[in-house]
């Protein structure tokens, strides 16, 4: 009890880990303890950097070497930083740490001989591998390639002739409804139109000048009905007035019946002219051209110039499977979809239509499976080649 | 009279049982006989427990890492991702760090505030230095394309790699923390308790490094 606390502290009957029973005049040597740790602890770093590095010792040694070296450091630091030693003092210090190394050892030495092991019998080929660590191990499914179908497509046609003057869209061109998507020749339409237009000009003058003559009948006509004159002779003067008035009618109505013809036909003509740029009927993206500049399209329904895929908020992936695999799959069963444009991530989706179909020539049932995904961020481009897995239950 | 002790500030005001009484008594093998230990010895003795359980942590991804080491899904494997130079670099600051971490514990010890905070604050650079190094490297395999979605390999690599580092982290955290302890209260027995479980959680750092320069980097080259 005469002794002072620091004193009693310095000196328990037992030590803590990284504790060293020493006095104050014993400082220096534990300086000393740490220095010497320090130096083997670079010695030994050196060492290790060294033979990483170096071809002058057979090589299959080094990893063990390495790791022996990595071992004895930490021997070191265990001994010279943490003082753990073999004084009877830390006993507690040394069998919990005996009992770490050997759980540490237990985890280590099985999980390398396992799954080494598991790994090794995985490894049938290197593209199976990777198929099976991009798409999950453990979970039962089937496999198939398939392509990112669009939701909806349309094929932009043309629907007058001529020569291909400008294009301005071409494969994956995204594209809004309006947008002119290529220039046919205009120059023929616009004359039309100018003809037309002269036409209906011409119409309407001729429409005006009856329409005049018509009201002037119309004046004389009524001037001799409003003072009735009973004689004969002015009677017939009168019929001959009405008869008149009646043709000129007539021929103003023929007259605003030729008017609306061509008016209809110039309306045709500036609608040619219209279409000479050929627009996209919508949203989408272009996935098929089928013309270049300078080339002469005709009017057909049949040989559209693009095709555009619309743009959707969900994609469909078709892929066909076998007989064998066909059994397993179910509407509803969830997917796994990579593409190789994003390597790494994986998309799902879910299999939203089964359709049995004939191969030709062949007596293998298989069936064509449609795969729902949702594609927001609109990175499932159609046309992409995808990797489907069914996750089957 | 361990109360009395208390008011001076260096004795221990939560001694677990009173082995003062007993100092006369003979060394024996681990108490077995009933002489209960003091708060220091139970508290550095518990710490040391959590950080076994935590080298086994650290084991599981070690075994998580050499099983997945090879899987690399065409990408790049570890040969061609490693900088050795940037990784000596990383060892000597955390092996710098720890000679300097057991220096502030003599300088704890002697109650010098010279040693213990110049020690501390070299720690603590170092340990920086070295976080800084590593935060570097991993970021410039994330703006490469090489982040831990790649591969299985990456993916264990940057669990194991992030995991010490995070370690790292929190250790300059509680190295801070501890400084300002001493410098607010002084060397009271409880702080010198506290500051015994941060360097012996430092140095154990500075182990689980040593196994993860030799098993990913060193072994790493030679794949």
């Amino acid at each position: 009890m005469s002794f002072s606390e620091a004193k009693n502290d310095l000196h328990p009957t037992d030590t803590a880990p990284g504790d060293q029973r020493i006095d104050r005049a014993d400082i220096v040597e534990e300086l000393k303890s740490y220095l010497l740790g320090l130096g083997l602890s670079i010695l030994l770093t050196a060492v290790a950097f060294f033979l990483s590095g170096t071809s002058l010792v057979w090589g299959p040694s080094i990893p063990v070497a390495l790791i022996v070296l990595a071992i004895a450091q930490m021997g070191v630091h265990l001994v010279f930083f943490l003082h753990m030693t073999t004084a009877p003092d830390s006993v507690n210090n040394i069998l919990a740490l005996a009992f770490g190394v050997l759980i540490v050892l237990l985890i280590l030495a099985g999980t390398i001989w396992i799954m080494g092991t598991m790994n090794h019998n995985m490894a049938v080929s290197d593209g199976t591998m990777r198929m099976h660590m991009e798409n999950g191990l453990g979970t039962r499914g089937v496999t198939a390639r398939g392509v990112v179908a669009p939701a909806a497509r349309a094929a932009i046609v043309s629907r007058v002739s001529g020569a291909v003057q400008s294009l301005d869209c071409d494969v994956k061109t995204k594209v809004k409804a309006g947008q002119t998507c290529a220039k046919i020749d205009a120059h023929r339409y616009e004359t039309i139109v100018d003809e037309k237009a002269a036409e209906v000009k011409s119409a309407r003058a001729r429409l005006e000048k009856r329409e005049a003559d018509l009201s002037e009948a119309r004046t004389g006509l009524e001037r001799r009905e409003a003072s009735p004159d009973r004689r004969p002779s002015a009677r017939r003067a009168t019929d001959r007035v009405r008869a008149t008035f009646e043709r000129v009618r007539n021929a103003v109505e023929a007259e605003k019946a030729k008017v609306g013809k061509l008016e209809l036909a110039l309306q045709n003509a500036e609608i040619n002219l219209g279409a000479a740029n050929i627009v996209s009927p919508m949203d989408g993206i272009v996935v098929a051209r089928n013309v270049q500049v300078g080339q002469t399209v005709t009017a057909s329904a049949d040989a559209p110039l693009f095709v555009v895929a619309a743009n959707s908020d969900v994609a469909q992936i078709q892929v066909s499977l076998s007989a064998s695999d066909i059994g397993q799959v179910q509407i509803g069963d969830k997917a796994a979809i990579t593409v190789s444009t994003y390597p790494g991530r994986k998309f799902s989706g879910e299999v939203s239509q089964i359709q049995p179909v004939q191969p030709a020539g062949g007596t293998d049932l298989a069936a064509s499976v449609v795969i729902t995904a949702p594609n927001l961020d609109g990175r499932l481009e159609p046309g992409m080649p995808a990797m489907v897995r069914i996750v089957t239950k | 009279m361990t109360y009395v002790d208390t008011a001076v500030g260096r004795g221990d005001p939560d001694r677990i049982g009173s082995d003062r009484a007993h100092s006369s008594r003979q060394h024996t093998l681990g108490h077995a006989e009933g002489d209960l230990a003091s708060k220091r010895i139970v508290v550095g003795f518990g710490f040391w427990i959590f950080l076994i359980s935590d080298i086994i942590m650290f084991s599981a991804f070690f075994a998580t890492y050499v099983v997945l080491v090879d899987n690399t899904a065409g990408g790049p494997k570890g040969r061609e991702l490693f900088n050795l130079g940037s990784v000596a670099l990383e060892t000597g600051c955390l092996l710098a760090s720890s000679f300097t971490c057991g220096v502030a514990s003599i300088g704890a010890r002697l109650r010098s505030n010279v040693w213990f905070h110049g020690a501390m604050a070299a720690t603590f650079v170092l340990g920086a230095a070295f976080l800084a190094l590593e935060v570097r490297e991993l970021g410039g395999l994330v703006s490469q394309g090489y982040g831990p979605a790649r591969s299985a390999f990456l993916s264990a690599f940057f669990a194991l790699v992030g995991c010490h580092g995070l370690h790292i982290s929190v250790g300059l955290l509680w190295l801070l923390t501890m400084v300002a302890q001493v410098y607010a209260k002084g060397y009271r027995a409880d702080i010198m308790r506290r500051n015994l479980c941060f360097s012996l959680f430092w140095h154990a750092l500075d182990i689980v490094w040593v196994a993860l320069f030799t098993v990913v980097y060193l072994m790493g080259m030679r794949q």
